[in-house]
């Protein structure tokens, strides 16, 4: 099983490129305008080729801007060698279409995963286990919208063979369907989204002024929320940027679960949340995973 | 230009004859899937509960000239669904329907393979964003892709003018969304009532998790609290002062939220949308000279000082009026065109 390491900003790429990680991921999951001009893109991938690590880019939801920042940097990217490009947006699915030598890697964001809710444990055990209820709840909780057979081969018709999931124990057993019909999957670790905007939180609550205009605190700052509701139910979220998360620690039993099913991939993220900022914090992680 | 069609949500037979004879050019509603349990979209009560009353209501609408448009509950697709959702779908299609709205590519293949020839129209679920999203949504087969919400009236006309052979329609009016609709988890909160009655006592209006207020604390600052504030509060609601532009941009449908809100709310948005297309398209023939367009806005401003939608719902489980529309949307600047990092929340900050 492969690690690789997530980041959306040169400082925090040079210390995934120090550390034992096997590739790197570079861009942005969630905001269309952390994504890297052309020149830092090329760099990065300078970078990532200088250690001899694999390159994927990562690329958010888009607007009709993003998707035009992304016709400037693609033609760049489609004359190297085995890149990736994680996509979150059939915009994005749609232009890859013009460049074959480029991998399109579904992103997590055209992936519905119900088991992501906070209240999907609530839920299942609010039913009756053996009622037809509770059944079905159970089996919802535990798919994926790529737990159907039509959903995979469109993608793969698109050239997608890879997608991303996340770390929900719930949904490990359904895996295996995906993996049988032609995908290699890649589980991120941690960070379970719970929701994301547009019109980012973050930058809303601190005062930034437009998109254009941000000051991007969400490279140095992350929230914690609670209130008496989350509580009651025994959980926090987590605000960084225009994305909230709830955290998941994993276990080193469930990443021998994981290996042993076949997963291609382990994603780790840099951020403020995850507060992995250093090639040591990346290895000692990996290490303390079993792996 | 050709004048963009109303479609009202409706909720059972009597409420859409309202809201028919309101203005509405097309009405759209669910019905509760059979055996499903609706937690990734809007709940049960939000649906029409029988195929015979979909049947009423799509005879009624056609008698007036009027489409049904059916939204599938549960934009999703997984194996295990397969046979319920086929079940489903041809019930619905048997009542005489005009369309579905449908939010899962997975089912959206399956409707086609169906060969029902019924004409699928796009969800809010699928996230068009940008004129490539909704060029990639138009090749699956489909006939009219619902924008996401959020978007600007700038790329709402960008996406019109670079997809002439889909029809656009966008979210006007209802219950607002702070998030990215697909990719929201929040909603079908499960915790203890007394927890819930804390978090949202004081809250005028829809209050869906992404209203609550949170105590923050920075990661890394040990516990010390920043503030309380509902910081995922970006809910929006209104386009009435922004007709005339999005008129422009040449989009085909105005879609009204509300499936989950009482009739009168959707009778109310449907009559007030109505009257001012009607004017903006006298205008349009005439030329929308200065004292039409002085009209409108004294439109748009009686309609803002009504008792209106949002409204509050009593532990009972019936309906208040939280306030007139100037005073929930207008003030708090919860305006579907607002800019993009406006905090209604800002001042209730502590």
């Amino acid at each position: 099983m492969k690690i690789s390491v997530q980041t959306d900003n040169l400082r925090l790429l040079r210390e995934a490129l120090n550390s034992n990680c096997s590739s790197v991921r570079f861009g942005s999951e969630f905001c269309e305008h952390l994504l890297a001009n052309l020149g830092i893109l090329e760099r990065a991938y300078e970078l990532a080729c200088e250690e001899e690590k694999e390159f994927t880019y990562v690329t958010p939801r888009l607007s009709n801007a993003g998707i035009e920042k992304l016709t400037e940097q693609l033609p760049f990217l489609s004359e190297k060698e085995e890149v990736s490009v994680v996509v979150n947006d059939f915009g994005a699915l749609n232009i890859l279409r013009h460049y074959p030598n480029l991998h399109p890697h579904l992103g997590r964001h055209l992936i519905m995963v119900p088991a992501r809710s906070p209240w999907a444990d609530k839920h299942i055990q609010g039913e009756e286990p053996f009622s037809e209820r509770g059944r079905w709840i159970r089996d919802l909780y535990s798919s994926t919208s790529l737990n159907y057979q039509a959903t995979i081969e469109l993608y793969r018709s698109y050239g997608c063979q890879r997608a991303d999931v996340d770390w929900v124990p719930h949904i490990f057993p359904s895996l295996g369907f995906l993996m049988e019909n032609g995908l290699r999957l890649s589980v991120h670790l941690h960070l379970v989204p719970v929701t994301f905007t547009r019109r980012c939180h973050m930058a809303r609550f601190l005062g930034e002024k437009s998109p254009e205009e941000c000051s991007k605190p969400c490279l140095g700052r992350a929230f914690l929320l609670r209130n008496e509701v989350l509580k009651a139910v025994g959980l926090e979220f987590f605000l960084h940027g225009n994305a909230v998360f709830r955290l998941e620690q994993p276990s080193p039993e469930d990443v021998a679960e994981l290996k042993r099913l076949g997963i291609a991939e382990l994603i780790l993220t840099m951020n403020p949340l995850t507060k992995i900022d250093t090639a040591g914090k990346i290895d000692d992680l990996v290490l303390s995973l079993g792996l | 230009m050709r004048m963009p069609r109303i479609l009202s949500p409706v909720t059972s037979f009597e409420g859409a004859v309202e809201v028919i004879s309101a203005g509405a050019d097309e009405i759209y509603c669910a019905v509760k899937v059979p055996g499903a349990v609706h937690l990734l979209n809007r709940p049960e009560f939000c649906c029409i509960s029988t195929y015979h009353e979909l049947g009423r209501i799509a005879n009624y609408a056609h008698s007036k000239g009027v489409e049904t448009i059916v939204t599938l509950e549960l934009p999703f697709m997984s194996e295990f669904m397969g046979k319920q959702m086929k079940e489903h779908i041809s019930s619905c299609v048997n009542e005489g329907i005009d369309a579905l709205i449908v939010g899962d590519i997975g089912l959206i293949t399956m409707i086609k393979d169906m060969g029902l020839g019924i004409p699928i129209y796009a969800s809010t679920l699928l996230v068009a964003m940008n004129y490539e999203a909704v060029d990639f949504i138009r090749k699956l087969g489909v006939k009219r892709v619902i924008l996401e919400r959020h978007m600007s009236i700038e790329e709402i006309g960008e996406v019109v003018q670079r997809n002439k052979d889909v029809e656009i329609e966008v979210f006007i009016h209802g219950q607002g969304c702070s998030n990215i609709n697909a990719n929201c988890h929040l909603e079908f909160a499960r915790a203890s009532p007394v927890a819930m009655q804390k978090v949202v006592s004081g809250i005028k209006g829809m209050i869906t998790p992404c209203r609550w207020p949170f105590d923050i604390y920075e990661v890394g600052n040990g516990e010390r609290r920043i503030a309380r504030a509902p910081i995922l509060d970006a809910f929006t609601f209104c386009s009435l002062c922004r007709l005339p532009e999005l008129i422009e941009t040449g989009l085909t449908g105005l879609k009204i939220v509300g499936r989950c809100l009482p009739p009168t709310y959707q009778v109310k948005a449907t009559k007030m949308y109505r009257d001012l297309v009607d004017l903006i398209e006298r205008g349009q023939r005439r030329g929308f000279n200065r004292v039409q367009r002085k009209r409108f806005y004294r439109m748009v401003e009686s309609f803002e000082e009504q008792p209106f939608q949002p409204e509050l719902q009593n532990p009972d489980g019936s309906w208040s009026a939280a306030g007139s529309l100037r005073d929930i949307l207008c003030t708090e600047g919860r305006c579907y065109y607002s800019p993009f990092f406006r905090a209604p929340y800002k001042r209730s900050v502590s």
